[in-house]
């Protein structure tokens, strides 16, 4: 499964960023291989409207399942939710790690 | 002629402008006024004018046919507003955002997409004497403004007389679109720092456009000439002035007809008129 976090960089240090549609971009993870790497989501951070539905587009492009974020807006959460992609929220993580180590103990906990 | 009243910036006077100008030509003759503003119509406020009917007017949103789709994600690739989401299952239509171009509709390579209707707005036309008033008012969360102005300008076709149009505000796709079908553009500019940086904006979009214009300040105060300076720099034209006075606000907040309200200024408007009516920024 690949996971996604909405982030403002390319790490796991990088602080998450709060906003879905107009996030910087998403630092994705593979749950199996444990292999990271980065989207951009620059056209979309700039875009004038429609910025959800086209960052839902990316992710979906991008084979993701899960996507940790903050805020999703209406459109963004219907389309997600069309798309079958489970939304997180991070709860109180400030960086990548933090969402990320978040999510991987819930998933302990349930498993 | 058509004579498009415009500012960069909103409420410097576009309205009050377009309706003295509107009411002056329509004692003599039969006069359209299109009230453009289709996000916040009110030059219907300043006429005794009859409601007599409304259309309801509505723009293309694609309908995908499932069954023909192939999901190849075309449609997604060549929409510019993001209004369409190609899943590998279904394609999402998002209303709201289309802004009726028709692009996934011709490109489809599989004809999967058919042409739906949203509404987007209702055009009202009302009489007062010999003046015809079309409003546009736009549908709340409703964003194609220019579709609902081009509805609005089509009632200018078979117009006998002058035609004003009272543009929406700004230099964005609404303005452009009530002010490219004009003779000539009266923009209205205030004395205000901000009047005068929004000034600069508008003439800079109407000289893009070729566009001929004018300008006639509103809420002019003595000693403020940087309007003045502003035109004399830029070689435009400033037909007159209309100072800032309690009075002149007070009508028009009343929803008077300035002209008729304080007759004293009855020879500015007809200034005004006559500047346009003979103006020489008019092409041929």
């Amino acid at each position: 499964m690949t996971i996604a976090i909405s982030s403002t960089g390319n790490g796991w240090d990088s602080p998450i960023d709060e906003r879905f549609g107009r996030a910087h971009g998403f630092f994705l993870v593979d749950e199996e291989s444990g292999q990271t790497r980065y989207l951009d989501n620059a056209t979309n951070l700039d875009a004038g409207h429609g910025a959800g539905p086209a960052t839902v587009q990316l992710l979906v492009g991008a084979g993701v399942q899960v996507i940790i974020t903050g805020r999703v807006g209406p459109k963004a959460e219907g389309a997600l939710q069309a798309a079958r992609i489970t939304v997180i929220n991070p709860e109180h993580a400030r960086t990548v790690k933090d969402a990320w180590d978040h999510y991987s103990l819930n998933q302990q906990k349930h498993s | 002629m058509t004579i498009a009243v415009a500012s960069g910036k909103g409420g410097t006077g576009k309205t009050l402008v377009a309706t003295s100008l509107a009411w002056l030509l329509s004692r003599e003759s039969d006069t359209l006024l299109l009230d453009l503003d289709v996000e916040e119509p009110n030059a219907h406020l300043f006429f005794d004018a009859q409601l007599v009917n409304s259309e309801l007017v509505t723009g293309m949103i694609p309908v995908i046919e499932e069954e023909f789709c192939t999901h190849c994600g075309l449609c997604q690739r060549v929409c510019a507003y993001h209004a369409l989401l190609v899943l590998p299952d279904q394609v999402l239509v998002f209303p709201e955002l289309c802004k009726s171009c028709n692009g996934c509709l011709a490109l489809c390579p599989e004809g999967a997409i058919i042409s739906g209707k949203k509404s987007i707005g209702v055009v009202e036309y009302r009489e007062a004497g010999r003046l015809r008033l079309y409003s546009g008012r736009l549908d709340i969360g409703a964003t194609d403004a220019p579709s609902l102005i081009r509805a609005l300008k089509s009632h200018a076709r078979d117009a006998l007389g002058h035609v004003l149009l009272d543009a929406p505000p700004g230099t964005a796709c609404p303005a452009v679109e009530a002010v490219r079908s004009a003779d000539l553009t009266v923009l209205v500019a205030e004395s205000t720092p901000f009047g005068l940086h929004d000034l600069d904006l508008m003439v800079r979009t109407m000289r893009k456009l070729h566009q001929a214009f004018v300008v006639v300040i509103n809420k002019a105060v003595p000693h403020d000439d940087s309007l003045h300076e502003y035109c004399a720099r830029e070689g435009i034209r400033l037909l007159a002035e209309i100072p800032y006075r309690e009075d002149i606000a007070r009508s028009c907040a009343r929803g008077h007809l300035l002209p008729e309200a304080l007759p004293e200024t009855l020879p500015l408007f007809e200034r005004i008129l006559d500047g346009i009516l003979h103006a020489e920024e008019v092409r041929a």
